[in-house]
């Protein structure tokens, strides 16, 4: 396995930078767009909502914000994974490499815009008198374990993609579906314990919850929710890696 | 204790053997196993013994306990990692032979060695003055419990289901991942319900047994991995980082469960490199069985000499001296049993399997990998299935043979690549779907390519030629190793550059350079390799001017030319160019024609795809020509050429082209390269259908009856408990269906519906006679139940018995619907993951809601951890649990009641207890002492059937000090039993939780006759049942009467009350006499022959006052009462034994056989279940003035007045109940923790009561205490 990826390095390499490259070339402000773009959707929610949700929920900027992130972080790479095995299709079909490296790398593109994406959520944590703790340290492990999620669920997606085009739509319309049951502008506290457990089924809510936790409460969430969490990235994970490896050989009739 | 470790761990020294690079010591290997389970088996020992030796002076010792509670359980965890393996590797390798005598050769053989043992315990413990109850001697021969000191049974226990499990998961198919995923949720399964029902022990390394499993299917990678040394550090350093770091969490029961595992992985890592080679400890290891089950004998009896016990260095040497020669005298009387002597093999493989199946296997196959033999004689099947063929099943299928040579790079052979028409792809997802449900979707296959066969040597150069759509560029597809191809294989040596269609693969928007890197990263060259090479790249190119250009502004001439640049620069071992030579202009197709020589000329071997003929014949040694996905010809360029120049100029046909070759008998047809099939038919799927429709309807009509049952009695959902537990319960049972074979899969859906379809109406029943749901904890008085069980009572006020039929109308159809055929591997898995999900579900569900303390608060019965716990509630907990889990908390509780000494934390809080509570003298203490006690429990009557219809009782009354306010609460469902235990004892019946044996078994110091024999007095106490019904000889015996049943006191029948006073004599004995007599004529059912009802119907009619119900009936029955207490009353007056006796009546339950309590509240005035239990309580003796105590009492305080009256030495600080006329008490304690009397809160007073109540009750506080 190592030895595979020292094989592949270089070229890994080269697609991160030619998917970089690609996505910004020829707009004006290039990789500020990645930071923008969730901060306009955070202005606009936090316009729209502080007055339905505002009132009741402390540091709402933050509470918004943590949502935001983990949302569009995942959205993102999923929606660019999804495309990863079609768009390269001209590749896998002449040359015989890896297909998955086509998925990490746009993984690789959408966890450094997340990561410019986190540096001014932090910035936007002073502002909305957060203190840090060193608890925040912790933030490691949701961050590592939804890059897994993603990759995952990009396996399962971009394999689809290839089979079957309507995904693409489908996909959007879930996304979306997603946001709404993820409680990115709102509290669950308010529902009955019942629906607050069938909130926990939504592995982004569970990713959502984490940052909220360590951010606003300063508290580390119990070793049950942290298993939980890594149950989730586990069958996804293993899910997309079993259709990989399934139709490995079956995507190239198919593109 | 360290000492002996340490002397261990020195003979284990001894005969050590480590082994150099890249090589294994034959680990897991029958003797290098035995000689490590020797290693533990002694460890166990020296832990074992240290229990006995309670102190640790020397600081070595104190280490030695500090690792021992480092290692836990690590010690078996090796015996059931290699117990899986085992299990895995002989069935693997012997197949149905070793299945076939798997239950009688493991499980039963390794029962009957353990039985064999624990009579030898059993002989011991008796010996040493220790008895066992009937059950725990039947449950003990099946390994759940031990008659030993210690708990080593688990072990067994959990080898022994295992092993059942495997037998089941194995049975007839092979050993592979389906079977050993079955093994592990199974595990899981168990691991969850263990933990419940025995939380002490320690279940949780049972996942080992299947991490043996899993470790034999991927041996060979592991081992491939293991062999480079690095690899083997870098393994052991993450185990042993592993292992530290969890074990610092390991309270957390999912990190002990992973520490385990990590221990047991630990272990096989260390003896790859180590080997012992130690004939004592291989001794061990071979004998562990025997070793295991039998060491605690020594040690015990030895330990009951006194001076051993000053000698623990020689107690414990002696000790392993005797266990080595009692072993070795178990081992021949076991082989004397089986009838056959052993060998040492054998002996070995009863307790760990994996013994046997390796020697097995050492035997029969000297060398290993014979499964992979197995598969590729099923291989052939697939490929005339042509389903999916992989590379290797090409060895069998027929095909002209290609001898590889030494030089040969590349081999095709017979390669066959089929493109699918008309699926999905092409149809769109919606028309799939669409012709799969009206089934008639079909596609069509399309053979690109069809038997292509050659080779290639060194410096060889192939031209493939051929008219469009040959199939060319295809084939080099699959050389290169992008397409498998669909039939053949396809062997390469060394590495591979391919140039296919050129411009495609390059990225528009990218500079010239950055489109240079990102091939070269393609075709596997380094960076620093680009670095140095880009600028010959560039030159060779000739596009310098170009480089930092966007690429699509690029001719396509000149991306060809950039594209074959990078290509062309490594040389490797085989380089494939489709249609590449053909671009550029004239001078750069010269220049790249040069470099191809140059290539060439370094050895390596090339393909080339050209549409020019010229170029071919001009560059390539070797041709093949295909045409229409057919090899027309391999061989010399030359020929080839000719004949294909010939054919493209129509000279002469493909067949004669054919012949000319002699490949002449393998022409196909053109039409033949397409295939229409039809992939699915409505057939396939009415059949898919029909085989598992079973499954949604059993989950179904499971979950569906325990809803309706739910909702038929009108008990609320808890929705984050009962559900879930009902759905984890229905998917629990409908998986396990699924992955039970055969005849077994009927006879458990058949068990299923016969339990779940009978426990619905018995609880009906058991409703409406007992206003209680049914219980196993009941089973005790089933003696009783069943003698005056009477149609009268088979009411059925809800539609039960329809849905109980519909529900074995479900399993049977079930049954029905089960078709006989090999389960599947996807069923299988599914079943696996079903199970694993039920039981998680189950055990999340239990883990998360039922951990709480049991808050004690007013409401506390909506809390669902004191109903879980308690369990004394039962329509509240069957409301909480669901049916299922009602059903399995029931006989988990009834099978195995916590029946255990009281821990020292328990004894302190008893005595914290007792401290609070007392008994102080008051007005009326000893108001009675010295007189004769007759006590009189009055069976079922009722206070308003005293007021009207019983003169004589009530005459008693008007002169008797009445408590007014008196209720007799029901814990148990024997109403009448439950009343006689709470006034013999002063204490609440085991509602659950706690054995019911407890009536016989414990000792009642405080009874009311053992005080009254206190002071001198006779007990004997009187009722017409047989001394069997409630078991009542042997618990009047236990509370110190001498019983009198209808037949002793000689009554024609002993239904009717009147009749007792035969017994006159005996009641009333020299004084002081306590007398204990309980009615019978108010007992159910009623009717029109009940001889009770026809002596008294003529004056029951003309006086009662109502004719509604059974109202007739009960004032005639009660009449029959009355006779006797006026005639007993009439006869002590005569005796004049009435100046110093008191009568004492009191009822034993409110009238239930009226079988209508809506009737009942009606008649009484009151509009609750809690105040319709009002009865009678008084007492009178001659000499006491009458009064009435408003004060509230209820059965459990009749002992203490009674104590205080005659001034006896009751227990009143353990009591439940209190002196009405002390200060305490004043409230009635009712089954479900309500209560009645007092304004003041006194729930937590009534849960502490309650615990204490039980702690006495399942300690048997009185025998330990004195």
């Amino acid at each position: 396995m190592i030895e595979k990826l020292k094989k592949y390095q270089f070229l890994f390499e080269e697609l991160v930078k030619r998917d970089f490259k690609t996505k910004y070339k020829r707009t004006i402000l290039g990789m500020v767009w990645s930071v923008l773009s969730p901060l306009l959707t955070l202005l606009v929610m936090r316009l729209v909502f502080t007055n339905f949700f505002g009132a009741t929920i402390e540091h709402y900027t933050t509470y918004l914000f943590c949502g935001n992130l983990v949302f569009s972080y995942f959205s993102e790479a999923t929606n660019q994974g999804m495309t990863s095995l079609i768009s390269n299709a001209g590749i896998f079909t002449k040359v015989n490499v890896p297909k998955y490296l086509f998925l990490f790398s746009k993984n690789v593109q959408t966890l450094i815009n997340f990561g410019l994406t986190l540096l001014a959520f932090f910035v936007f944590c002073v502002l909305d008198n957060i203190t840090f703790t060193w608890k925040f340290i912790c933030l490691l492990y949701p961050m590592f374990c939804l890059l897994l999620f993603n990759i995952g669920v990009g396996l399962i997606l971009s394999g689809l993609y290839v089979f079957f085009r309507d995904i693409e739509y489908l996909w959007s319309v879930f996304t979306m579906l997603l946001m709404y049951i993820s409680a990115v502008f709102y509290s669950i506290d308010t529902y009955s314990p019942m629906i607050q457990n069938v909130f926990l089924l939504n592995p982004i809510y569970l990713f959502i919850r984490y940052f909220r936790k360590i951010t606003i409460e300063a508290t580390i969430p119990t070793v049950w929710f942290h298993l939980l969490m890594l149950a989730d990235v586990v069958v996804v994970l293993a899910l997309g890696c079993w259709m990989y490896k399934k139709n490995n050989t079956k995507f190239l009739y198919y593109v | 204790m360290i000492v002996y470790v340490g002397l261990i761990l020195i003979l284990a020294l001894y005969g050590v053997k480590f082994c150099g690079n890249g090589t294994f010591a034959g680990y897991l290997s029958p003797k290098s196993s035995n000689a490590i389970k020797g290693i533990f088996i002694l460890l166990i020992f020296v832990s074992h013994f240290s229990y006995y030796v309670e102190t640790f002076t020397a600081p070595l010792d104190l280490a030695y306990v500090q690792l021992r509670a480092m290692l836990g359980q690590g010690v078996v965890v090796y015996f059931l990692f290699s117990s899986g393996y085992g299990v895995m590797l002989s069935a693997a390798t012997k197949g149905e032979e070793y299945m076939k005598g798997f239950p009688r050769k493991r499980i039963l053989a390794t029962l009957l060695a353990y039985d064999l043992a624990q009579v030898l315990f059993l002989l011991m413990e008796l010996g040493r003055g220790r008895s066992f109850s009937l059950s725990h001697i039947i449950l003990t021969f099946l390994s759940w419990e031990t008659f030993g000191d210690g708990i080593d049974n688990w072990y067994i226990f959990i080898i022994l289901s295992l092993y059942l499990i495997s037998w089941l998961a194995l049975r007839g198919r092979k050993a592979d991942k389906p079977a050993a995923a079955v093994v592990t949720a199974a595990s899981f399964a168990m691991i969850a319900v263990l933990a419940c029902v025995k939380p002490r022990h320690w279940f949780n390394t049972l996942l080992c047994y299947s991490l043996g499993m899993w470790y034999y299917l991927y041996q060979e990678k592991i081992d491939e991995y293991m062999k480079h040394n690095a690899h083997y550090w870098k393994t052991a350093v993450v185990l042993g980082l592993l292992f530290v770091f969890f074990h610092k969490f390991w309270y957390l029961r999912p990190v002990y469960l992973t520490t385990m595992l990590l221990f047991a992985l630990g272990v096989v890592v260390i003896t790859m490199k180590v080997q012992v080679n130690n004939r004592f400890l291989i001794y061990c290891g071979k004998h562990i069985q025997g070793l295991f089950l039998l060491h605690r004998i020594p040690m015990t009896i030895l330990g009951d000499l006194e001076f051993m016990r000053g000698q623990p260095h020689l107690w414990f040497i002696s000790s392993v001296v005797l266990t080595f020669a009692l072993e070795y005298l178990f081992n021949k009387s076991l082989a004397y049993m089986r009838g056959a002597p052993l060998t040492n093999g054998d002996k070995s493989r009863i307790f760990c399997a994996e013994a046997a199946g390796t020697e097995q296997a050492e035997e029969e196959q000297p060398e290993s990998a014979t499964p992979q033999q197995d598969d590729s004689i099923e291989m052939p099947i697939q490929a005339e299935a042509e389903t999916s063929i992989s590379a290797k099943a090409a060895d069998v299928s027929p095909a002209p043979a290609v001898e590889p040579g030494e030089n040969t790079v590349l081999t095709v052979h017979d390669v066959s690549i089929r493109y699918l028409l008309g699926d999905f792809k092409d149809i769109g997802l919606k028309e799939y779907v669409m012709r799969q449900v009206k089934g008639d979707y079909h596609i069509t296959e399309f053979w690109a390519d069809h038997h292509i066969s050659f080779s290639l040597e060194r410096g060889d150069m192939l031209g493939i030629i051929g008219t469009n759509g040959a199939g060319k560029s295809t084939l080099l597809k699959a050389i290169s190793g992008i397409m498998e191809p669909t039939g053949g294989y396809v062997e390469r040596k060394g590495n591979i550059s391919a140039l296919l269609e050129l411009a495609s693969g390059f990225d528009g928007d990218l500079t010239v350079r950055e489109n240079a890197y990102l091939r070269g990263a393609m075709l596997g060259y380094t960076r620093k390799f680009m670095d140095e090479k880009y600028p010959e790249i560039i030159e060779f190119a000739e596009l310098q001017d170009f480089q930092d250009r966007p690429f699509k502004q690029l001719s396509s001439g000149m991306m060809s030319r950039l594209a074959f640049a990078v290509a062309s620069l490594v040389h490797p071992d085989i380089l494939i160019l489709d249609e590449v030579l053909s671009v550029g202009d004239g001078a750069f197709r010269k220049k790249s024609e040069d470099k191809m020589r140059e290539i060439m000329g370094g050895g390596t071997t090339t393909i080339l795809v050209s549409h020019s003929v010229e170029q071919v014949r001009e560059m390539c040694n070797k041709v093949l020509w295909i045409e229409k996905g057919n090899q027309i010809g391999f061989g010399d360029a030359e020929t080839l050429c000719g004949l294909y120049q010939q054919f493209l100029n129509g000279e002469i046909s493909l067949h004669e082209a054919r012949r000319i070759l002699g490949t002449e008998g393998e022409m196909d047809r053109p039409e033949d390269r397409f295939v229409t099939k039809t992939v699915s038919d409505r057939s396939v799927w009415v059949a898919r259908l029909k085989r598992y429709a079973y499954l949604p309807l059993c989950f179904l009509a499971l979950l569906g009856t325990a809803g309706a049952f739910h909702m038929m009695y009108g008990l609320p959902f808890y929705s984050s408990i009962t559900v879930p537990l009902m759905i984890g319960w229905s998917l629990l049972f409908t998986s396990i269906a699924a992955i039970l074979p055969g005849i077994a899969k009927k006879i458990y859906l058949g068990l299923l519906g016969g339990v779940f379809a009978v426990l619905p109406i018995v609880h009906e029943v058991y409703t409406n006679m007992f206003r209680k749901f049914f219980s196993f904890a009941d089973m005790a008085f089933a003696g009783d139940g069943f003698a005056f069980l009477d149609s009268s009572y088979l009411v059925f006020n809800r539609p039960v018995l329809l849905l109980s039929m519909l529900f074995l109308a479900a399993m049977v159809g079930c049954i029905l619907l089960t078709r006989k055929f090999k389960l599947s591997k996807t069923v299988l898995w599914a079943g696996a993951v079903g199970v694993l999900a039920g039981a998680v579900l189950i055990a999340g569900v239990c883990l998360k809601s039922f951990r709480g303390d049991g808050r004690v608060v007013w409401d506390m019965n909506e809390d669902p951890t004191t109903i879980y716990k308690s369990f004394t509630d039962r329509k509240a907990s069957l409301s909480l649990l669901g049916l299922y889990h009602y059903t399995f908390r029931d006989i988990q509780l009834a099978l195995f009641p916590s029946g255990e000494a009281l821990s020292s934390d328990e004894l302190a809080e008893i005595d914290a207890y007792a401290a609070t509570r007392g008994h102080e003298d008051n007005e009326l203490t000893g108001a009675l002492a010295g007189k004769n006690l007759i006590l009189v429990q009055l069976e079922a009557i009722d206070t308003w059937m005293l007021e009207d219809y019983m003169p004589a009782l009530k005459a008693v009354k008007e002169q008797s000090i009445v408590f007014a306010n008196h209720y007799t609460p029901a814990y148990i469902t024997a109403g009448t039993f439950n009343t006689e235990f709470m006034v013999n004892t002063g204490l609440m019946p085991a509602a659950t939780g706690t054995s019911t044996g407890v009536y016989v078994q414990n000792a009642y110091p405080s009874s009311l006759a053992h005080l009254f024999a206190d002071r001198g007095y006779t007990a004997n106490s009187f009722h017409g049942s047989e001394a069997n019904v409630y078991n009542r000889g042997a618990v009047h015996e236990v509370w110190g009467y001498k019983y009198h049943s209808g037949n002793d006191m000689g009554l024609e029948n002993f239904t009717m009350d009147s009749q007792l006073t035969t017994a006159y004599k005996d009641m009333t004995p020299s004084s002081p006499f306590f007398t204990f007599i309980i009615t019978y004529s108010g007992h159910g059912p009623y009717g029109d022959t009940n001889p009770t009802y026809l002596a008294h119907a003529d004056a029951a009619w003309a006086q009662a006052k109502r004719t509604d119900g059974n109202y007739v009936y009960a004032v005639a029955h009660a009449m029959e009462t009355d006779q006797f207490v006026a005639d007993l009353m009439r006869r002590l007056e005569a005796d004049g034994l009435l100046e110093n006796t008191a009568v004492v009546f009191y009822a034993d339950h409110y009238n239930y056989y009226m079988m209508n309590d809506a009737l009942q509240m009606d008649i009484k005035g009151v509009d609750s279940m809690n105040l319709l239990q009002h009865t009678d309580f008084f007492v009178y003796s001659k000499d006491l003035e009458p009064r009435t105590v408003e004060k509230y009492t209820s059965s459990l305080d009749v002992l203490p007045t009674l104590a205080n009256l005659f001034d006896l030495d009751a227990d009143y600080a353990h009591l439940a109940g209190d002196d009405a006329f002390s200060s305490g008490g004043g409230y009635v304690i009712f089954n479900d923790n309500t209560w009645l009397g007092t304004d003041r809160d006194v729930s937590a007073e009534i849960m502490r009561r309650r615990r204490i109540n039980t702690l006495l009750l399942k300690g048997n506080y009185w025998r330990e205490k004195h």
